[in-house]
């Protein structure tokens, strides 16, 4: 026993870690240590040395502590938050889920519906566990969003990355694009990782910014985990540790909310003209999917602008999808809802900016769009909060993260048609307030492919939907 | 140059060029119709057919390069239209909303011109633009209101095309996770600007009887583990450095999910060339300018020629030429401000490389270490250099 302890110093005397851009350099590895570590760490013959992603630090610290004792340790370069936190209070299931983190090494994701509080959590989880914490997030609404969230229970400076700002402290929100093109620099910086709308990573595009940090703690959050990710986030942040669905929380800690599904017809003359677009998209569609059978959307559009034709099938789908982006009977029939539910808050959601940006001119609304500066858009939330304004359109900048109680009225015109975008969409309105009774309408263009996507949309979240066709104007 | 990697499928950038030219020329003049235009209207005109058949991808990078050649003008920037829209959108609430059906556009019009109205006098507006009315201003600090540019007459086809051919380039750089390239003179900038960048740069030196004088491999710290694309943006940076050595050829491994592919680019291929930098600090630059000054004896060369050391290559920041005698040359290397870690491995490669007439200017703020080469001659400097200083080293190494 003694000779093993002696020889275990010897070994560890050796080893040391160093954080390198992203990466863990591993100083004064044997080749049959190395070998016993295969899994995590690579020769890399550029620098001659042995070296791992960073976010392999935990597992390699431990491997290597069980192995031979404590290395020297240079990565973390931490700061340990200085100032003081305010105790956040938190509902039953939202300890719950916690403790499932805390259960699972302070590694994982935790999936709850939009307005349950999944930020809640996770600023329980920085100020109980007062580590240093990088929060990242995916729009820049949402940055500021957490900061404002942060401000509220820290009391020492809080870094910003991203909008323009480049500030990091012991507790720091940065946006993905931010995280991915600094964090290789700053990936030792920080104990705990916190990823808002995790759903993002796990399919290649930004993970390296997960793996350029060596956090030994990490939370992922999600409303909407695609189960085809979650091996890979796995790797990334943990398991899967706690989920609940909206039909679990509604009427306690969500709102309780139903869905009007209202079939719109459209004009005699935008009828001829969806059905001219229609046709020449459909054209050439079908040839496309004869001579590629599995081809997805993305070959469609790459073969579509190889030709003349398929140019124009390509524009022309593009017109088709506009044409009922904001339809006659859409426009007279938002503005009978806007009447009707004059002093209640409403958000409207288009198809895309554009629509969003017609709205906003023609009716006088409040857009918030990725155009719209980060000033003007706190001050037009701040005045829906206060309800000043009481009604917002947006295409796809609310869709996460927006958190205002006081909504209640969603009214969509159009969207993507992916349960995602469905679903985040309506949780805009559940937050949860007393007495509040959230109201879904989805102004659908009759006849139109909009009609089934809003059925499956709808299926897949067992909504209690109440569809209308004949509508007196 | 074989590729080294196996089963990877080469390509060579489809460039824009002579043939490219009659649509090139219809964009053009499609563009010169949205003149003053919202630059929205252009790029929604783009979606549309075209007169002529353009190919897609040399079509997306051709509009690039004329937005940034004619640019946009701003309409308006000023924080009181957005306190002038928020006043106009809380009017607006109070104000209902047509209920008609068979004349809703209408009575929309009415609705908003009416609103609109009401700010007519408002002093904001008269703070804003006198000249335009508010209905076309309501929006106009938006970037998608900025308005196209004007054409210019002195427009250069090749100029233009270049600059398209050279958004080609950094697109497939940028999704690059290696690069390597063969290069012959001026190789010290690109290695200079990859290490600046924080790249992991190999550098191997070819045989003598090879077209190119090193072989330098770039690519970034995690590509060892996955297809990193964390580094595309960094090595696109590299790319105007290449047209100013004396000839490359640059192969880029671009990874498609699981699959890889390798684009060549080489001398001659259009690159809109980096302007010649000159120094890395205002160290070098200033010791540069008093060194001038101070003596008409000696030579002060830029970027000399790479040493080899064990396994690396050192580039030394001058070389100090006597100017009748040839035969006498110092080496100058400056050590400013660097890690712990790259100063000890910047002396492992001095003491290895073992050059004569060496001498190191090294900044106080290193602390003082006895662990530099033996022979040469180390100087401390506070903030600047002092080329007397130099030259009285360079007279006792001599003596």
């Amino acid at each position: 026993m003694g000779a093993m302890n002696e020889n275990k110093s010897e070994n560890t005397a050796l080893l040391s870690l160093e954080f390198d851009r992203g990466t863990i350099l591993i100083n004064g590895l044997t080749s049959t240590t190395a070998h016993s570590l295969h899994d995590l760490v690579k020769w890399d013959a550029r620098t001659n040395s042995w070296r791992a992603p960073a976010a392999a630090y935990v597992h390699l610290l431990s491997r290597i502590r069980t192995m031979h004792g404590n290395p020297i340790d240079h990565v973390r370069q931490v700061q340990t938050p200085l100032a003081a936190w305010s105790a956040v209070g938190l509902r039953q299931y939202q300890e719950s889920a916690l403790l499932a983190w805390r259960a699972a090494a302070g590694r994982g994701i935790i999936c709850l519906p939009t307005g349950a509080g999944k930020t809640r959590i996770a600023l329980a989880a920085a100020q109980r566990s007062r580590k240093s914490t990088l929060c990242l997030v995916p729009t820049r609404v949402l940055l500021h969003q957490w900061i404002d969230s942060i401000r509220e229970i820290y009391a020492g400076e809080i870094g910003v990355l991203g909008d323009g700002q480049h500030d990091i402290k012991a507790i720091t929100v940065a946006t993905f694009e931010s995280a991915f093109r600094n964090g290789w620099t700053l990936g030792n910086r920080f104990d705990l990782l916190i990823v808002d709308e995790v759903h993002h990573f796990g399919d290649g595009e930004r993970d390296e910014a997960l793996e350029a940090c060596s956090a030994p703690f990490r939370l992922g959050l999600s409303a909407t985990l695609d189960d085809g990710k979650l091996d890979r986030l796995e790797q990334l942040i943990g398991p899967k540790v706690f989920e609940q669905r909206i039909s679990d929380l509604v009427g306690t800690a969500l709102a309780d909310f139903e869905v009007s599904c209202l079939h719109l017809p459209l004009t005699p003359a935008e009828k001829h003209s969806y059905k001219l677009d229609y046709e020449v998209f459909r054209k050439f569609f079908d040839v496309f999917k004869k001579e590629n059978p599995g081809g997805q959307w993305e070959d469609f559009l790459r073969t579509g602008l190889k030709s003349i034709t398929g140019r124009a099938a390509v524009a022309a789908h593009g017109r088709a999808k506009r044409s009922l982006a904001l339809t006659e009977t859409k426009l007279s029939m938002l503005c009978q809802l806007l009447n009707r539910h004059a002093h209640q808050h409403k958000l409207i959601f288009t198809t895309d900016s554009a629509t969003a940006m017609t709205i906003a001119r023609q009716l006088l609304i409040a857009p918030i769009t990725a155009e719209i500066g980060q000033r003007e858009r706190k001050s037009l939330i701040e005045a829906f909060r206060l309800g000043t304004i009481k009604t917002i359109v947006s295409c796809k900048v609310l869709n996460e993260g927006f958190d205002v109680p006081e909504a209640e009225i969603a009214i969509i015109l159009g969207g993507s048609g992916s349960s995602r975008e469905h679903i985040q969409r309506i949780g805009r309105v559940l937050r949860p307030k007393e007495g509040k009774k959230a109201h879904i309408y989805e102004l659908l263009a009759a006849g139109t492919n909009e009609v089934m996507k809003s059925r499956q949309n709808g299926n897949k979240m067992n909504e209690r939907r109440h569809e209308k066709y004949d509508y007196e104007h | 140059m074989k590729n080294m990697i196996m089963n990877i499928k080469e390509y060579r950038p489809q460039f824009l060029d002579g043939r490219d030219e009659p649509w090139v020329r219809s964009i053009i003049d499609e563009y010169g119709r949205f003149e003053g235009k919202p630059l929205r209207e252009w790029h929604q005109r783009l979606k549309e057919p075209l007169p002529y058949y353009c190919p897609p991808a040399k079509l997306r990078y051709l509009v690039k390069a004329i937005d940034a050649t004619f640019g946009t003008r701003e309409r308006l920037a000023n924080k009181n239209i957005q306190e002038l829209r928020r006043l106009l959108f809380q009017q607006s609430e109070s104000t209902p909303w047509p209920n008609s059906v068979s004349k809703i556009s209408s009575d929309i019009l009415t609705r908003r011109k009416e609103l609109l109205h009401s700010l007519a006098h408002n002093p904001l507006l008269h703070l804003l633009n006198g000249e335009e009315p508010i209905d076309s201003i309501l929006f106009a600090d938006l970037p998608s209101e900025k308005l196209v540019g004007k054409l210019k007459n002195d427009l250069l086809f090749h100029d233009l095309m270049l600059s398209a051919n050279t958004y080609l380039l950094r697109s497939i750089i940028q999704r690059s996770e290696s690069v390597d390239i063969f290069l012959r003179g001026k190789i010290r900038p690109i290695v200079r600007q990859a290490l600046l960048r924080g790249l992991i740069c190999v550098a191997k030196p070819l045989h003598r009887d090879s077209e190119f004088d090193m072989r330098i491999s770039l690519s970034g710290p995690l590509a060892l583990f996955r297809h990193a694309r964390l580094y595309g943006r960094l090595l696109v940076e590299i790319l105007p450095f290449l047209p100013n050595c004396d000839r490359f050829h640059l192969n880029a491994i671009v990874s498609h999910g699981e699959k890889q592919s390798s684009w060549i680019i080489k001398s001659g291929d259009p690159i809109k060339p980096a302007e010649q930098t000159t120094f890395d600090s205002h160290i070098e630059r200033r010791f540069a300018r008093d060194f001038m000054k101070v003596t008409n004896d000696f030579d002060l060369i830029r970027e000399p020629e790479a040493i080899e050391a064990k396994e690396s290559l050192i580039f030394p920041d001058f070389a100090i030429k006597h100017r009748t005698d040839s035969g006498t040359t110092w080496l100058l290397e400056i050590v400013g401000y660097w890690t712990d870690a790259y100063l000890q491995k910047k002396i492992e490669n001095l003491r290895t490389a073992n050059i004569k007439n060496l001498i190191i200017c090294v900044s106080k703020r290193l602390g003082t270490t006895d662990q530099w080469p033996d022979h040469a001659q180390v100087i401390a400097f506070d903030r600047w250099i002092d080329p007397s200083v130099v030259l009285k080293a360079m007279s006792t190494s001599s003596t």
